[in-house]
């Protein structure tokens, strides 16, 4: 019997080794390149699936990554300075009315599979863009015509010319006739899994791809140079399971940077890597934010000095910690964060002064008048504030903000309540948002909508946009003051960057003024990458070291 | 004596025909009502989609774009409902299901747009890649460690391999597979950190890279296996142990090994073999959390990201598939025990 447990054994620990010996010689690379010269090959990680092709689908990372014009070429981009540049359209102009734009396009342009990019590919994508794809850019885009050889106009009936530049301008570009024609009329084109669906005019073209592996890999198109000269010949893109996994191959060299739309390395995992010393953590601030919202159109939250004295109660170091760690800061008052377009700078920053919130509620009239603990609105009838957060996929964070918040308010004698069902039912939530039923509602602005034209301010207006009826919009907000929304409405139509900035710097004074809700919190983004190997990197605010410049800025180091 | 081979009971062999249809006939009550069963889940399974919190096309399509289609182009809202079929009566909805499943049309994922079919079989592939060996080497282990710890219990082996198979059961395996990723991946750099395969491989190097790829979860889930079967098997060999009839085998003086391998194994091995029948139900549904941290792209990993994503056509065929196996599992081991144990044999046909 002791010879089998031997022979057992030895089986046992023969299997491991076999195990062990296989699993020898680990992955790993580098970018070999010559020292100030090209790339020869930048490698991504990512968190986003690697399994969609198809340049008019916005799935995957083949989808997100077209954002900044990579195998699509988008028709202009923005920079970090949220300024709309040219791109595809080498030059743009928009009429005084805004309801023109000319611009022109490189006629040296070529698609992935080596055919010329001509004029008819233009009129045909913005015909196919306008019926088939129905565009929501491109609702009142009357006529498109070519107007010499790489030059063309469109004609809006509406001042919707900057409009399309800013909004579309990540996720539309032009499309081959050629291949396309064949999903004229298709509602399902976002679904067309024809290989030939990944060409595109943009800087790069997919050669290879391996979906099992989460692995796809590009090669430069010098001819499509929009941006400069392309000096990165590869580009590979690999998936991992989460950050952690990402941020463990940065560090083990598998990658040289990281970029996820609207993800950066969340604030508790970047110090894994932030003290290597051949890795920048990407910091920058985020556009993004945490934000309440006070339900102006119920009794406690339509007085001023009820709102003047929460926001004066709030710990907002604790809060800046809970959203974004040691990087987390306390916001200013004008609700937008740093990276906005319009952002100003100079509005005083939220500061916890208790005894000075105490004295706001008490010569109000809300004290404790039957000596329960808890003060009372100025007629004696019950005060008790309902604590809305947002259902969603992250409401872990908004609950442990909102139990802040309540210890806070309990501090100075206001009682408060969440309703159970808000927070298990994503249709009671919404329909009591809707409804505005809320005292405070902790809801939360992603980084796309918050650099884009609605910004965090959609979130306050109550009236809907002129023309169309509540019921049918998207309306969380309770503010009724006239003129915030209609600054809100023409902030979102402008035509120009001059009148968004003009709206929004005009917003931020009224939403300072009145205190219609508050910023959360300032949080970092973090998008690291590996600084031995390759220089020149551009880490745009919010967004990270992969954007429209990076194709044309990487040196070898 | 060999325990299995004769009638332990003293009860006469009845008719063998007769016999063979009483076991049919038990077999087939089985089997219909494991269909039964199966039609149950398929309904509970629509149910509880159309029931679950949350507005379907909303999640389809984006609240955000939900509302601008709401307000600018509700004709193209319509259209995508129609398309989905949202605005059909709840029984409409229900034949259409049971058509879909009958023709094996689940629709198109909300993640990728691509066919679900095509998406599960895809994982269904990886998951099997590592449970089927998974099922094969932590039962071999497991059966032989437990034998050998359950022949002689409270020996050295058993007070070795107890304790441990007791920490293992106990210990969750995201704790040890991360533990294992941070040791074997990221400081020692032997195995890669996640993923099924490092992509463009093809031959030899594909598979030796597989293999890489495959050892961390692997190895885990084996692991996990062989100490739970390792539990299964020593019990019921040092209950078998300790039976009057293996006392008599041992009392005529046969030596040990025929009376392991041919009065106690023999018997061991009928709840050890009906353990391994349950295990096969979960062949399909793979282990979420090793597959999640080592981004190993199967079953377990796309259920745990249909339901994260609210993909509802896919969450409803993993929850199918993961439902079906089970009940087949229950079936194949109610069947094999039928056909197997005399025990079983003689209730069926008394």
């Amino acid at each position: 019997m002791k010879k089998s447990y031997s022979k057992i054994l030895c089986m046992l620990i023969a299997a491991l080794l076999v195990v062990s010996f296989a699993a020898c010689g680990s992955s790993g690379g580098n970018s070999g390149s010559k020292s100030g010269g090209h790339v020869a090959e930048l490698r991504i990680g990512t968190t986003t699936a690697n399994d969609t092709f198809n340049i008019l689908s916005q799935g995957g990372i083949f989808g997100r990554i077209n954002y900044i014009g990579f195998v699509h070429g988008n028709w202009v981009y923005i920079d970090e300075n949220r300024q709309v540049q040219p791109y595809f359209m080498t030059s743009f102009n928009i009429s005084d009315d805004g309801k023109v734009l000319d611009f022109t396009f490189p006629t040296t342009a070529l698609w992935g599979d080596g055919e010329p990019v001509t004029g008819n590919d233009v009129m045909f994508t913005f015909d196919f863009l306008k019926n088939t794809a129905k565009s929501n850019y491109l609702i009142h885009l009357e006529k498109w015509e070519l107007t010499g050889e790489g030059s063309a106009r469109l004609t809006f009936s509406e001042p919707d010319a900057y409009q399309f530049l800013l909004r579309g301008a990540m996720t539309v570009g032009c499309i081959p006739e050629h291949i396309w024609k064949e999903m004229v009329g298709n509602p399902d084109y976002g679904s067309w899994t024809d290989e030939r669906a990944a060409i595109g005019c943009g800087p790069y073209k997919l050669v290879s791809k391996d979906v099992d592996a989460g692995v796809s890999v590009y090669e430069a198109i010098p001819q499509n140079n929009y941006a400069g000269e392309i000096t990165v010949d590869k580009v590979t893109i690999k998936t991992y399971a989460d950050q952690t996994a990402v941020l463990m191959a940065l560090q083990n060299n598998e990658i040289d940077c990281y970029y996820a739309y609207s993800s950066p390395i969340d604030a508790t995992l970047i110090d894994m890597v932030a003290s290597d010393p051949n890795i920048d953590i990407g910091e920058s601030y985020y556009a993004g934010q945490n934000q309440i919202t006070f339900g102006m159109t119920r009794p406690a939250f339509s007085d001023y000095n009820m709102r003047n004295a929460v926001l004066k109660c709030f710990d907002w170091d604790l809060l800046a910690n809970v959203q974004g760690g040691k990087y987390g800061e306390v916001p200013t008052s004008n609700l937008l964060a740093p990276p906005c377009l319009g952002f100003v700078n100079t509005y005083p920053k939220f500061k916890q002064d208790t005894a000075e919130a105490e004295k706001i509620l008490n010569e109000a009239g809300y004290v404790d008048k039957d000596g329960d603990g808890f003060r009372e609105f100025p007629d004696g009838s019950p005060l008790d504030i309902l604590v809305v957060p947002q259902y969603s996929k992250d409401m872990n964070l908004r609950n442990r903000i909102a139990e802040v918040m309540m210890d806070n308010l309990k501090a100075i004698g206001i009682k408060t309540h969440i309703d159970p069902e808000m927070i298990a039912n994503s249709e009671i939530w919404e329909s009591n948002i809707l409804d505005g039923n809320y005292d405070i509602a902790i809801g939360y602005t992603t980084s796309g909508m918050a650099l884009g034209t609605s910004t965090a301010f959609r979130y306050y207006v109550y009236e809907p946009q002129p023309g169309t009826s509540r019921e049918s919009s998207w309306l969380w907000g309770t503010c009724q003051d006239p003129e915030f929304n209609s600054e809100v409405w023409n902030m979102i139509a402008s035509s120009s960057e001059e009148e968004f900035v003009s709206h929004i710097k005009r917003l931020q004074e009224i939403f300072s003024e009145q205190l219609i809700g508050a910023s959360l919190g300032w949080t970092k983004s973090f998008f690291p990458y590996r600084t031995d190997a390759i220089q020149g990197w551009d880490n745009f605010p919010s967004w990270g070291v992969i954007n429209n410049k990076t194709w044309t800025t990487l040196k070898a180091k | 004596m060999p325990g299995v081979a004769r009638q332990p009971f003293g009860i006469p062999p009845m008719d063998k025909k007769n016999a063979k249809i009483q076991t049919a006939r038990h077999i087939l009550k089985k089997v219909l009502t494991s269909i039964l069963t199966i039609y149950v889940i398929i309904t509970i399974s629509f149910l509880m989609v159309h029931f679950m919190p949350g507005d379907v096309i909303k999640h389809l399509i984006g609240t955000e774009d939900y509302y601008f289609l709401l307000e600018n182009n509700p004709e193209e809202l319509e259209r995508v409902i129609t398309k989905y079929g949202l605005n059909d009566p709840l029984h409409i909805q229900y034949l259409k299901y049971l058509k879909s499943i009958a023709t094996m049309d689940f629709g198109v994922s909300y993640n990728n747009n691509q066919p679900v079919i095509y998406n599960v079989l895809k994982c269904c592939k990886w998951t099997l890649l590592i449970s089927v060996p998974t099922l094969i080497l932590g039962g071999v282990f497991g059966a032989v460690l437990g034998i050998i710890a359950g022949w002689h219990p409270g020996g050295k082996f058993d007070m070795i391999m107890t304790p441990i198979s007791l920490f293992m059961n106990t210990v969750p395996s995201n704790c040890i597979g991360i533990l294992m990723l941070v040791v074997f991946s990221y400081k020692l750099r032997i195995f890669p950190i996640s993923g099924v395969t490092s992509g463009m491989l093809t031959g030899a190097e594909y598979v030796k890279d597989l293999m890489l790829h495959m050892a961390l979860p692997l190895i885990i889930m084996v692991m996990f296996r062989t100490f739970s079967d390792f539990m299964t098997m020593k019990s019921s060999v040092s209950q078998v142990r300790r039976e009057d009839y293996t006392t008599t085998a041992a009392a005529k003086g046969l030596p040990d090994r025929k009376v392991l391998f041919k009065h106690v194994m023999r018997n061991a091995m009928l709840p050890y073999i009906t353990s391994m029948c349950m295990q096969m139900g979960g062949l399909l549904s793979g282990s979420m959390i090793v597959e999640t941290i080592f981004g190993w792209k199967g079953m377990g990993q796309l259920y745990y990201q249909a339901v994260t994503n609210r993909d509802f056509p896919t969450a409803q065929l993993c929850f199918l598939i993961s439902a079906v196996c089970v009940v087949l599992a229950t079936l194949l081991s109610d069947i094999v025990i039928a056909l197997i144990d005399p025990r079983i044999k003689e209730k069926v046909n008394a």
